[in-house]
C-alpha cells in the first residue's frame, strides 16, 4: 500500500458517468506516470476531483499514500491538497488577483512570504511559461492560453507530489500543451514523482508514460511501455 | 343523500387541504431550524478557525482590513448624514411633548434611551445589513459559482480562514466604529434642533445627557453591536458559500440572507434588551 501514492478500490464515482465501470479499482505508483485515454472532460474530472479530495467518492474506498482521505479531517486534506497539483481548463484563477497574486497566493498563505520572492523563487518556470509580461494584469485581461499556463504555474510552484491533469479544450490545441511538455518531462524525470493525465489523444505524452490505460465502452484497457526505466519486472510476467 | 354526500365530499377536500397546510408548515419551520442550525454550526467554526493557528495571517488582515475600509469608511457619510436626521427627529418630538409637562431636562435621558441603548445599535446594523451583509453574499455567491472557492481549496487554503474570518472580524469591528458615529450624529443633530428651534437651552441638554448617560448603557450598545455584527456576518457568508449551481442561486440567496439577518437582529435585540431589564 505505501509504494502507491493513489489507490481506488472499488470506486464508484460520485454521479457516475456512465463510460466508466462501476465499480474500478486503479493503483497509481509512488513515481509511476499514467495516462488516460479516450475520456473527455467532464468523464476526467468526474476522476480527477476524486483523487483530488475535491469530492468524496459514492463508493468504495479512495487512499493517498496509504492514508484513507474519507477518513481524514478538513486540515489533514487541506495539507494533503498541497502536495497535489490539479489541472483542467475548467479551473479558474482568483479574478481580483493579478496572475502573479493569483500564483503565489498559496506560498504567501503557508509559507509568510511575499509575492515578490515567490516571483524570485519560482523565476525560471514562470519565463518558462512566458507569462513574465502578463503577471502584473488580472485574469479577464490576459489572453486564454495565457491564463491556462497560469494555472500550470500556480500549481507547479506548489512542488507537488502527484499531477493530476486533464487535457482537454484549449490546452490541447494551443501553444500551452506544448509549453508545459518539456517542463512537465523536466518535473517528472527529475523529480519522480507521480501524475495522471488524462485526454482523448495523448500520443505525445506517450514519451513520459510508465502505463496506459484507454476507456473504451465500459472498461479499462491496460497497456506498458516497456522502454520506460524503473518499471517492477512484475509488471511483464505476463509477456513471458 | 346527495347533499350528505357532497358535505363529506367537501370536509374531507377541506381536511386535505388543511394537511397539506400543515405538511408546508412543517417543512418551513424545519427548513428554518435546519438553517439556524448551520447557520450556528458555520459560527462556531469561524470562531474556531480564527484562533486555530496563525497561518496566513498577514493576508487574513489585510483582507479584514480591506473589508473594514469598505464597510466603516468607504460609506460612513450616509450613515452619519441619516444619524443627524435621526436625532433631529427625536428632538422634534421629545419636546414637542416634553414641553407641555415643562420636562425639557428629560431631553437627555430620552436621548440616551432611545439613542445610546436602542435605535443607535440598530441603526448602525440596518446600515451594515444593506451596505455590506448583502454585498458579502452576492460576492462569496459569486466566488462560489464561478469555482474560486474550489481553485482556494485546491490550493490548500481553507475558503472558510480565508474569506470568512476576515469579513467576520470586519463587519463586527465596523459595526461597534459605525455605532459611535452613529450616536455621536444622532446626539449632534438632536443638539443643533434644540440650539435652532426648540429653544432648549444648551446647557441644560448637555448636563441632561451626561447625568443620563451611564457606563452601562454604552456597555449595552456594544454588546449589541458585537452579536449584530456576528449574526449578519455568519449570515451572510452562510448563504454566500450556499450557493454553489448557477449565478441565479445567488440572487436568491441574498435575498434570504437579508430577511434572515433581519428576523435575527430583531430576536438578539429582543433578548438583550430583556436580559438588561431584568
Amino acid at each position: 500500500m505505501l509504494r502507491h501514492s493513489l489507490i481506488f478500490k472499488q470506486v464508484t464515482l460520485p454521479e457516475h458517468p456512465l463510460s466508466w465501470p462501476a465499480p474500478f479499482d486503479l493503483n497509481l505508483g509512488l513515481k509511476e506516470v499514467l495516462l488516460i485515454e479516450g475520456v473527455d472532460l467532464a468523464e476526467s474530472e468526474a476522476l480527477l476531483s476524486v483523487a483530488a479530495t475535491l469530492r468524496a467518492p459514492a463508493g468504495g474506498r479512495v487512499r493517498h499514500w496509504g492514508k484513507d482521505t474519507a477518513k481524514a479531517p478538513r486540515s489533514e486534506l487541506y495539507h494533503l491538497r498541497r502536495q497535489i497539483a490539479y489541472i483542467t481548463p475548467r479551473q479558474v484563477l482568483l479574478h481580483r488577483l493579478t496572475l502573479m497574486e493569483n500564483i503565489a497566493l498559496g506560498p504567501c498563505y503557508y509559507q509568510d512570504c511575499t509575492v515578490w520572492e515567490v516571483s524570485r523563487q519560482h523565476g525560471a518556470l514562470l519565463e518558462f511559461l512566458g507569462l513574465g509580461p502578463y503577471l502584473s494584469r488580472f485574469p479577464p485581461q490576459v489572453p486564454e492560453a495565457v491564463y491556462f499556463r497560469a494555472l500550470w504555474a500556480r500549481e507547479l510552484v506548489k512542488g507537488p507530489e502527484l499531477i493530476l491533469a486533464a487535457l482537454e479544450g484549449p490546452l490541447r490545441a494551443g501553444e500551452t500543451y506544448k509549453m508545459v511538455f518539456p517542463w512537465l518531462k523536466n518535473y517528472l524525470e527529475e523529480q519522480d514523482r507521480a501524475a495522471i493525465i488524462m485526454g482523448r489523444s495523448l500520443k505525445a505524452f506517450h514519451p513520459l508514460a510508465h502505463r496506459l490505460l484507454r476507456l473504451q465502452a465500459g472498461h479499462l484497457e491496460e497497456s506498458r511501455f516497456l522502454e520506460q526505466k524503473e518499471q517492477p519486472l512484475t509488471a511483464f510476467l505476463s509477456l513471458l | 343523500m346527495k347533499a350528505g354526500n357532497l358535505i363529506s365530499r367537501q370536509i374531507r377536500v377541506l381536511g386535505l387541504l388543511l394537511g397539506q397546510a400543515v405538511t408546508k408548515i412543517a417543512e418551513a419551520i424545519s427548513s428554518y431550524a435546519a438553517n439556524l442550525l448551520d447557520i450556528c454550526a458555520l459560527f462556531y467554526r469561524l470562531l474556531l478557525t480564527t484562533f486555530a493557528s496563525a497561518v496566513g495571517l498577514r493576508l487574513i488582515l489585510r483582507e479584514t482590513a480591506q473589508q473594514v475600509y469598505f464597510t466603516a469608511i468607504q460609506g460612513a457619510h450616509v450613515l452619519v448624514f441619516s444619524a443627524l436626521m435621526l436625532g433631529l427627529l427625536v428632538i422634534v418630538h421629545a419636546t414637542q411633548q416634553l414641553v407641555k409637562v415643562q420636562g425639557e431636562e428629560f431631553v437627555g435621558w430620552l436621548l440616551v434611551t432611545i439613542v445610546v441603548r436602542e435605535v443607535g445599535p440598530v441603526w448602525a446594523a440596518f446600515f451594515v445589513l444593506l451596505r455590506s451583509g448583502s454585498a458579502i453574499t452576492a460576492e462569496l455567491g459569486t466566488l462560489s459559482v464561478t469555482r474560486e472557492v474550489e481553485a482556494l481549496k485546491m490550493m490548500g487554503i481553507d475558503p472558510y480562514r480565508y474569506l470568512g474570518v476576515p469579513r467576520l472580524w470586519a463587519l463586527t469591528i465596523s459595526l461597534m466604529a459605525l455605532y459611535v458615529l452613529c450616536t455621536f450624529s444622532a446626539v449632534l443633530g438632536g443638539f443643533l434642533f434644540a440650539q435652532m428651534f426648540a429653544d432648549v437651552f444648551w446647557g441644560k441638554f448637555w448636563l441632561s445627557f451626561i447625568h443620563a448617560l451611564q457606563w452601562l448603557d454604552l456597555a449595552v450598545g456594544f454588546a449589541k453591536c458585537t452579536a449584530f455584527g456576528m449574526v449578519i456576518a455568519s449570515v451572510s457568508i452562510y448563504f454566500g458559500l450556499k450557493a454553489e449551481k448557477d449565478l441565479g442561486e445567488i440572487a436568491l440567496y441574498t435575498s434570504k440572507g437579508a430577511l434572515t439577518s433581519l428576523v435575527l437582529l430583531a430576536v438578539v435585540d429582543i433578548i438583550l434588551t430583556m436580559a438588561y431589564y431584568l
